[in-house]
């Protein structure tokens, strides 16, 4: 071997894991690699939530949507009831597919 | 009743004592005392005779001979006189005498009028008549503290005296102008600094003499009114004299550096001369204020537009801060600095623009304004006083010329901050930390913020991922903290996330390594992975490469070690940023190489062969074109030859081939070929430019919604003014106009059905 990987300072980006990059939460309408409106900064510290109707939200965003009257304790999508999605959303992801394609089919 | 009578000292002085009730329960002694002013004489006394003796005492004074009679004898003479009631008669004896005696000599001195040195004859005639009203008043001191004292108006002899000689300067011939004349040539002549040399000290004791005789003849306002008007002329001869050849002259700033000079000497000058206890000083201090008033008038405030015309910006750009002080001390003196001030925000907003505006200076753009602001805070201390308004004015000057072109500067300054933060091994830590604080003089004037940060964002980055061996974390931080003292916690809450991304990451790769699980997929391979939050970083190109198991296996034993604990994320590698440490067994000595990620693909091939060619390495490399050969040029053009290209000349072409060098050497152990990378290609300011237009939309959108949020319903002039208010960056209301358009058609407001410049929120 003339030339050995020593080491590797190497970069990577962690991202939320939605369909689409202009994707917007659909509480407050800002797009999902920004917070939501009472945070500044996005990242860890303003994650994002699924749930088990596979629709996504800022995590503040859904607590807050949670606690007005009108929410009925329902999603704000599809006003099904809301229910976390515990684990790991990306295996969900053929999953809602599959459902939209059904909702789509019986449309 | 006793009757005392007591002599003492040629006075007698009876002393009557009472000794009386007063009424019939008291007893006490009262003493009335009665001062006998008149001896009862006992001889006649003949007083023409007496007189006489006593005006021939008088003539001897007046002709400078000597006293036939003692002065003792003369006194008592005089005393015995008053004492037999002739005082009266011996005063108007005496005024005549003196009157006698002055009109003669003013005939004489008239007839001399015309003379060349009839001041100093005038001198010598105020001087010897001083001298000798002094020894007559000796002679007639009983009379002076007596009679003169208590019953004539014009009180003693020596008022009486210096009464009659002001009656006869006043008068006679026109003395009094002739004098005032001479004195103002003469005071011209030494205005000119013409004496003769060694006559100076006889002319000012001349000077010095008239003048005080002007005052105690109380005729000193005569003198000063002309001399003022002797001196308005003088100085408004003076100074166009001067201001004329200014005008004239190719080199008027050296010029008017001299004349501010003269008139410094000018008013140093005057100050002295009015001062009698000075040397060469022969006029009242009460006459200063009003001479130099009239100095500072004629030669600053007269001609206050030519000075800073002709002179400003020649002294200030020759730093001749002694001159520039000399000009700031008399321009305030006429209480004109506001004048002064104006030159100077001027000249820093022509400098400054000199500066910005030309993009061929661009290179230099920062240093230079700097360093002239540098020159500018020595001006302030030097020269200005350190006076409020002027300090003020440098900051107003750095605000309107710093923003007369968009957003160069800002990416300027952020270049030469980042610039210092890669030498920080090469400059001290106190330079480098001097030098942010001066920086951060410039970036406070900035009305582009958002465009500094864009690029400050981009620099910090390339240091964070490139060179975070060679960084000083402290200063890093201390340039943040800078930031955020500015401009406030929400302005640097990225760049901050940006070093808490770079910490967490630290504490993944511990961890990981920690689980054998993973970390045993990659070998002896020392990996370090800077996990990015997407919002805090810079966007950078997706590269996409075919990699060599060995590197694939990393990023999936880390990929999967970071999902695992990360539900709901992906990762994106970032394959251009970032660096590997290659060890290369050349024959002549090993060496560790540092290298991007595409050049160690590269490299990694030539393990299986000593020859590739371009299309080879393409098929195993999956490389784009234009990065593909940029990384080969790189390694065979630069300065480490790491493989040798088949042909000659610095690019690259599809048909090159290249050999691994086995000949290579360097004196260096580790070498860094990836310099490439920390470089900032045209494109990549593009993007960063295209970014912060971006983001700015996305500023406008959001407050436009936060607004109509809170109003529900709002006109267009008044939803522009609060945006106005609310953003930081500068905004036509056309950027504005665009922006509601796209929020109507994305649903976010609308128009109202009637009136389309009311808009109401859409809930
Ligand atoms: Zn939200
Ligand atoms: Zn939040
Ligand atoms: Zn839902």
């Amino acid at each position: 071997m003339k030339i050995k990987l020593n080491s590797w300072s190497s970069v990577a980006l962690w991202k939320w894991v939605v369909t689409d990059e202009e994707d917007v939460c659909g509480i407050c309408r800002n797009q999902f690699d920004r917070c939501c409106p009472s945070c500044k900064i996005p990242g860890d510290d303003c994650p994002l939530v699924w749930g088990q109707c596979t629709h996504c939200f800022h995590l503040h965003c859904m607590i807050k949507w949670l606690q007005t009257e009108s929410s009925n304790q329902a999603c704000p999508m599809d006003r099904r009831p809301w229910v976390y999605l515990t684990g790991d959303p990306t295996t969900q992801d053929s999953q809602q597919q599959q459902q939209e394609q059904q909702q789509e089919q019986q449309l | 009743m006793k009757v005392y009578f007591l002599k003492k000292n040629n006075f007698i002085i009876s002393y009557i004592h009472f000794n009386f009730k007063i009424n019939n329960n008291n007893n006490n002694n009262n003493i009335i005392i009665f001062f006998l002013k008149k001896d009862i004489p006992t001889l006649a006394i003949n007083f023409d005779l007496e007189w006489n003796r006593l005006k021939i005492a008088m003539d001897a004074i007046f002709n400078t001979a000597p006293l036939s009679d003692s002065l003792e004898g003369l006194y008592t003479l005089c005393e015995n006189l008053c004492k037999y009631d002739y005082s009266s008669s011996l005063y108007q004896n005496i005024r005549n005498e003196l009157i006698e005696y002055l009109k003669q000599e003013f005939i004489n001195i008239s007839k001399k009028l015309d003379e060349q040195n009839f001041l100093v004859s005038l001198s010598y005639l105020w001087t010897s008549f001083c001298k000798k009203l002094i020894m007559i008043r000796s002679i007639f001191l009983y009379l002076d503290r007596t009679y003169a004292l208590r019953e004539v108006k014009a009180g003693s002899l020596w008022s009486l005296g210096l009464e009659l000689f002001k009656t006869y300067v006043a008068n006679v011939s026109n003395i009094r102008i002739k004098a005032i004349n001479e004195l103002l040539a003469l005071i011209e002549i030494d205005r000119q600094k013409k004496f003769i040399t060694g006559e100076e000290e006889n002319k000012y004791i001349l000077l010095r003499t008239i003048i005080k005789m002007f005052i105690d003849l109380n005729m000193y306002e005569d003198f000063e009114n002309a001399f003022l008007e002797a001196s308005t002329i003088f100085y408004k001869k003076e100074s166009r004299l001067y201001i004329n050849k200014i005008s004239m002259s190719t080199n008027s700033g050296q010029l008017i550096a001299e004349y501010l000079q003269s008139v410094e000497t000018y008013l140093n000058e005057e100050v002295e001369r009015c001062n009698l206890g000075c040397y060469n000083g022969y006029v009242d201090s009460v006459t200063r204020k009003s001479v130099t008033l009239i100095v500072e008038n004629e030669m600053i405030k007269s001609y206050i537009n030519i000075i800073l015309e002709k002179g400003f910006e020649y002294l200030i750009s020759s730093k001749a801060y002694n001159d520039l002080l000399r000009l700031y001390n008399l321009i305030n003196r006429v209480d004109l600095l506001e004048s002064l001030r104006i030159y100077f925000l001027n000249y820093i907003k022509k400098t400054g623009s000199f500066y910005v505006l030309d993009s061929s200076k661009d290179p230099v753009m920062v240093q230079s304004l700097l360093d002239f602001k540098k020159d500018l805070d020595d001006v302030l201390e030097q020269s200005f006083n350190n006076n409020d308004k002027f300090v003020n004015t440098v900051k107003e000057g750095f605000e309107i010329f710093i923003n007369e072109r968009q957003n160069k500067p800002a990416e300027l300054i952020s270049k030469y901050i980042d610039n210092k933060l890669r030498q920080v091994r090469s400059i001290p830590e106190e330079t480098v930390e001097q030098l942010q604080e001066r920086c951060m003089f410039l970036f406070r004037f900035i009305n582009g913020k958002d465009v500094f940060e864009a690029y400050y964002k981009k620099d910090l980055s390339k240091r964070l991922l490139l060179f975070s061996k060679s960084i000083n974390i402290e200063l890093e931080k201390s340039m943040i903290a800078k930031l955020k003292d500015e401009c406030g916690g929400g302005y640097t809450s990225k760049l901050e996330g940006m070093f808490k991304d770079m910490s967490v990451s630290k504490d993944l790769i511990n961890d990981f390594i920690k689980e054998p699980e993973y970390s045993s997929r990659i070998g002896n391979v020392s990996l370090n992975v800077n996990v990015l939050t997407s919002g805090f970083w810079p966007s950078y190109p997706q590269s996409t490469y075919n990699m060599p198991q060995e590197l694939l296996e990393c990023q999936n034993a880390f990929s999967d070690f970071y999902l695992k604990s990360h539900s709901g994320r992906v990762l994106q590698w970032q394959n251009s940023l970032g660096f590997c440490v290659l060890k290369a067994d050349f024959p002549k000595g090993a060496k560790e190489l540092i290298v991007s990620l595409a050049q160690a693909i590269i490299l990694l091939h030539f393990n299986n062969t000593d020859v590739l060619s371009y299309s080879e390495i393409e098929t195993l490399s999956q490389m784009n074109t234009k990065e593909l050969k940029k990384s080969l040029q790189s390694l065979s053009c630069g300065k480490y030859k790491v493989l040798i290209k088949n042909t000659e000349g610095k690019n690259v072409v599809e048909s090159d081939s290249f050999v691994f060098n086995k000949e290579f050497e360097s004196n260096l152990r580790v070498l860094k070929i990836n310099s490439i990378q920390a470089k900032e290609s045209l494109e990549e300011r593009k993007t960063t430019r295209e970014k912060v237009i971006k983001d700015r939309q996305y500023q406008i959108d959001a407050a436009i919604v936060r607004i109509m949020k809170a109003r529900k319903t709002i006109s267009h002039p008044i939803l522009l003014s609060e945006l106005f208010k609310q953003l930081k960056f500068s905004i036509t209301p056309q950027d504005i106009k665009i922006r509601i358009e796209s929020l109507i058609e994305r649903d976010y407001i609308k128009r109202d059905l009637s009136n389309n410049t009311i808009y109401h929120y859409v809930l």
